[in-house]
């Protein structure tokens, strides 16, 4: 029981409270905090107490919950450790997608990290996967099976902001129809085949749709690639989502969490053609906006949409582009989708999560 | 949501969309797809900076890769190499069952034995690939 317990702390190999497993370990820290124990984030890099202080504090009836995203020095550094070692598993790309000069570094990085998974899976006393496709990767090397809690994440709170935004008088509106993808853009996001679907959506379903890419590059390889390719299908790239009309493609910079909302709430459809969620966070915000989702059969993608978008399987761009078509012009279709889309919510919204942390932190 | 309801391109449509990715293959030909087979980053792209930012047996491992093109030194590393390895892995292998006790510096040690064992390999496959080119 947890309540033997009189501390939880987190580590993770980087620490940011505004990336999603940073966020998610905000949300943790305050859950565990509630529940009476000492809590701290410890991390090898970012924003947050360093991982030699761990070492230095009093860890006596402590237990440790690491975060398990890339490779560390995290899981050798705390396998001696005779405490409670509790593990999120959020899944780590595979490195074969990155194979340029510019990638080289974190192609490392995942091989190394993907080499770990057995290791952290064998000093695991409990493992809490995103997915249950995350569970399977880990779950060969545990002794008792992962648990699948989705990720903690307040989306109810970007859904307000975006009501907020839209109450102020002047808020800008997207003036052509967008496709959205929200994501690092990076070779195993495959954003370079929603610029095809875009060539193609021009073609045959209307010459007005646009593409919106939020997130930064990944590799100057794969910036100067994508690039190539857009100009070669002759869409142009601009950066100003409310100035820049004559774009096709839209990679807005400094993006804050209300143009995020506003985004979500004015685009058309959410597009992912990614070959490798572990989970899918853009997938579950559009899902709180209301944005109709096609997305490719991939990953975690399937059991993170559920009935609660259009699934397609890659190659078939004849299927893909009609499914994109009914999403964009059928009223019935989107309402539809919409629906199921908020069933789906209930199952990924915080309250329930929290549920699950408690239920889960209370099976020790 | 099942795609049933959905109102398919007629096949002519089809067709046409198919035609256009295919003319597309040449430009997405670069591009990473979790279909493709793995393969080494090409040796000539990667510049000594890269070099310099990979640590310790790593960066030992490379500097070999390249020096074994050389015709007829290559297989002689290679063999040395695969010895040294094999050595080395002998010794680690007592450690290597208590995975769980080994600190991070050994477990990076024994993935990065791991990791050259199959570059070796993958070595191996590139000289008899080489040695198959000199014949033709």
């Amino acid at each position: 029981m947890i309540a033997n317990y009189k501390a939880v702390h987190q580590l993770l190999p980087s620490f940011s409270p505004r990336d999603a497993i940073g966020n998610e370990a905000v949300i943790m820290q305050r859950t565990l905090r509630g529940l009476g124990l000492r809590s701290e984030i410890f991390a090898e890099q970012g924003e947050a107490k360093g991982l030699d202080e761990l070492f230095s504090t009093d860890l006596a009836q402590s237990a440790l919950l690491y975060h398990f995203s890339i490779a560390s020095t995290i899981p050798g550094r705390i396998a001696p450790l005779r405490l409670p070692k509790l593990v999120r598993y959020h899944n780590i790309t595979p490195p074969w997608f990155f194979n340029s000069q510019g990638e080289l570094v974190a192609q490392q990085a995942c091989s190394l990290g993907r080499r770990q998974i057995p290791m952290v899976g064998v000093i695991a006393d409990g493992i809490l996967a995103d997915s249950a496709y995350n569970a399977a990767e880990i779950n060969p090397y545990s002794e008792k099976p992962a648990t699948v809690m989705p990720l903690l994440r307040d989306y109810e709170s970007l859904t307000q902001l975006a009501h907020h935004v839209d109450a102020l008088p002047g808020s800008p509106a997207l003036n052509r129809p967008a496709l959205l993808f929200v994501g690092r853009i990076a070779p195993n996001k495959c954003q370079q085949d929603l610029l095809v679907l875009l060539h193609l959506a021009h073609k045959f379903i209307s010459k007005d749709l646009r593409l919106i890419l939020v997130g930064g590059f990944f590799s100057t390889d794969f910036h100067r690639q994508f690039c190539d390719l857009a100009a070669h299908l002759g869409l142009r790239i601009g950066a100003d989502l409310q100035t820049d009309h004559g774009a096709d493609v839209v990679i807005p910079r400094d993006v804050t969490d209300a143009d995020m909302a506003l985004i979500y709430r004015q685009a058309r459809v959410f597009v992912s053609m990614s070959e490798h969620e572990g989970f899918g966070v853009p997938l579950v915000e559009a899902m709180f906006f209301d944005l109709p989702i096609l997305a490719h059969r991939s990953s975690a993608v399937p059991e993170t949409l559920g009935e609660a978008g259009l699934l397609v399987d890659k190659n078939d761009w004849p299927t893909t582009l009609a499914a994109l078509k009914a999403i964009v012009q059928d009223e019935d279709l989107r309402s539809a989708l919409t629906n199921a889309m908020r069933q789906r919510r209930k199952a990924l919204s915080l309250s329930s999560g929290l549920q699950q942390f408690n239920q889960w932190l209370n099976s020790f | 949501m099942s795609l049933n309801n959905i109102n398919s391109f007629d096949l002519k449509t089809q067709q046409q969309i198919r035609d256009i990715v295919a003319s597309l293959k040449l430009q997405r030909a670069g591009f990473r797809h979790a279909d493709l087979e793995f393969s080494w980053p090409n040796a000539e792209h990667i510049s000594k900076g890269d070099l310099k930012s990979m640590a310790g047996l790593q960066d030992l491992f490379f500097t070999h890769h390249f020096t074994s093109h050389r015709r007829w030194l290559g297989p002689w590393i290679i063999l040395a190499k695969k010895i040294s390895i094999g050595l080395l892995n002998r010794l680690l292998k007592i450690s290597l069952v208590r995975q769980v006790e080994l600190n991070q510096h050994l477990w990076n040690l024994a993935l990065t034995v791991q990791h050259l064992e199959q570059r070796v390999l993958l070595l191996e496959q590139q000289q008899r690939e080489m040695k198959v080119g000199d014949h033709q």
